[in-house]
């Protein structure tokens, strides 16, 4: 991890006004509003030179916890940046191209929209009829539909299950 | 029984369609000696195929293609299907096909938990002659 002490100086100088929150484990706490405008500064530093590797997800009772995992590359040195939001995010993909794939798979996994991004759809499941968000708590695990081949329209359609069928 | 019956009955095409690649692998490895006896091959091809192989548990999102790759092939065909729940018959999930009879006709199912185990296998193709030669 990056020396913590180090990154506060540096957010501190460039972001007087506003308040971040750290905690022992290297994570830090940043508002939503905020977002975008570190990221940018993170991205643009020359002594950081960070970019995105990965988005994690946690779902809590009433919110969503979304860490950014960010690496340099020429130290090896990795950082994970955390905010606490509901359904809608501001969308990374003007800072870092790379995200456009991963806030696709996010909003397919948990559902949470993000603002202004370009191309927002599923990824992994079924893309022609697909409800609900898998990795959310209250997603029915075993299944609600099941797909059959339709002779009059010579298609694949969907059906619903029984409560026998599973 | 016609000579295309004979053809058909001494000589079997299988196309094999699925994901679960390693039990395949052991079972197609163990079963070699009985394969080349019957004269069974594998085409990579459905116009060449007589046989669907298919090996599930299958998704959702990939059945238009197993219709796709049956509606390819030529007549007549027959269509096997290897763990269509699963290991154990325990695999159901909300991604999952949960029956596969209704989007293609099947004519054998099957259940093979372990390589070490054959019996199932080798009954099917001798049932499947069977089953054109009649």
């Amino acid at each position: 991890m990056i020396d913590n002490e180090l990154l506060k100086d540096f957010i501190y100088s460039s972001f007087p006004s506003k308040r971040f929150l750290y905690n022992k484990d290297g994570f830090i706490f940043c508002q939503v509003k905020t977002l975008p405008k570190l990221m940018a500064f993170l991205r643009d530093d020359k002594r950081l030179f960070l970019s995105l590797l990965d988005i994690i997800v946690m779902e809590n009772e009433k919110n969503y916890e979304i860490g950014y995992l960010l690496k340099n590359f020429e130290q090896n040195n990795e950082i994970i940046i955390k905010i606490e939001a509901q359904k809608i995010v501001p969308s990374l993909v003007n800072i870092f191209p790379n995200a456009l794939k991963l806030e696709a798979e996010v909003y397919d996994m948990h559902g949470i929209i993000f603002e202004e991004h370009p191309d927002l759809r599923r990824v992994i499941t079924d893309t022609r009829y697909f409800g609900g968000h898998p990795l959310n708590k209250a997603f029915n695990i075993k299944g609600i539909i099941t797909s059959f081949y339709n002779e009059k329209t010579k298609q694949i359609d969907y059906m619903e299950l029984k409560e026998n069928d599973n | 029984m016609g000579i295309r019956d004979i053809i058909f009955k001494n000589s079997l095409s299988v196309l094999v369609f699925g994901e679960k690649s390693k039990l395949l692998q052991k079972i197609f490895y163990k079963a070699s000696e009985f394969l080349l006896n019957e004269n069974i091959k594998f085409t990579n091809t459905p116009n060449h195929a007589d046989v669907l192989f298919v090996c599930g548990p299958i998704s959702n999102k990939l059945t238009p293609y197993l219709r796709e790759t049956y509606d390819k092939m030529n007549s007549p065909k027959w269509v096997i299907i290897l763990n269509e729940h699963g290991i154990n018959n325990q695999f159901s999930s909300y991604c999952v096909a949960h029956d596969l009879s209704k989007i293609i006709p099947s004519d054998f199912k099957i259940n093979i938990d372990d390589e070490s185990d054959l019996k199932a296998f080798y009954h099917t193709f001798i049932k499947l002659k069977e089953k054109i030669s009649q």
